[in-house]
């Protein structure tokens, strides 16, 4: 039987490239008789698509940086001089 | 063609705003966002003929600019600043999940996303992973490759990668339950 160390592993690995046949057969087995790991694979799934969304972002951040004109002016200056 | 001098002023005025917003967003780090962002202004006049008003500006100054932040994680990884500490026991003598350490129930969809308390929590959890642990999964999302992907480009193997995102995400779970799920 899987531990739970390694059953959690492979629910890692099932989202990002998947198992193989053998590995998804002992991931079942083991989830079919552990709640613990049972919660965390369907809870990883919903991390992975929350992490999916949000990291990426859509290039909207929460706050907004004080720019200089002086800032500005510098980046231009230096992109003519290119 | 070298880019013209009115479109350097339109991006420059339009763009940096924006743009260093992001940056700052994703590094926390003000110095280092400003000069990403002044880096990425010089590859757009570097590589201006590959643009030329194919797409739009923002989207194509945005891609250079998350491609310069994903090498700052990728350097980020190779030499992470802090010390891995020992991460915590999830798992008893008998390999299964030890009771204080078992996943409860989450009543959760993809929608908690649209709270921003709640993107606030996971910002704070992903922030107390150690550097080469949120630098892995950074440059895993922003990437949008599969594991193999980001492997070849970190230069380490698949095993090391899957240990490395594995702790991640066990710990990002345990903090996540910890502070809103409970």
């Amino acid at each position: 039987m899987l531990s739970c160390d390694k059953a959690t592993l492979l629910v890692e690995k099932k989202i990002d490239v998947g198992l193989s046949l053998p590995e998804r057969l002992q991931l079942r087995m083991h989830t079919a008789m552990c709640d613990g790991c049972t919660r965390y694979r369907k809870q990883s799934e919903l991390l992975h698509e929350l992490l999916g969304k949000h990291l990426p972002g859509s290039g909207h951040a929460p706050t907004h940086l004080a720019i200089s004109s002086a800032f500005k002016a510098e980046i231009v200056a230096r992109m003519k001089g290119v | 063609m070298a880019i013209p001098e009115h479109i350097i002023n339109e991006w420059v005025e339009t763009h940096t705003g924006a743009l260093c917003d992001w940056a700052y967003y994703k590094l926390t780090d003000e110095e280092l966002a400003k000069d990403l962002v002044q880096e990425t202004f010089i590859t757009a006049c570097l590589k201006y003929e590959s643009f030329e008003g194919k797409s739009n500006a923002r989207t194509w100054l945005f891609s250079i600019l998350n491609h310069k932040i994903m090498d700052h994680f990728r350097k980020q990884f190779r030499s992470p600043t802090d010390r891995l500490d020992r991460d915590p026991e999830y798992f008893g003598d008998d390999d299964r999940w030890r009771d204080d350490k078992k996943p409860q129930v989450w009543d959760a969809d993809i929608h908690v996303l649209d709270n921003a308390e709640f993107v606030k929590v996971l910002d704070g959890c992903m922030g107390k992973l150690p550097v080469q642990w949120a630098s892995a999964l950074q440059l895993k999302y922003l990437s949008g490759k599969d594991g193999r992907e980001v492997c070849k480009k970190l230069n380490i193997t698949t095993a090391n990668y899957w240990q490395v995102i594995h702790r991640a995400k066990l710990q990002l779970r345990q903090c996540l339950e910890l502070n809103w799920f409970k």
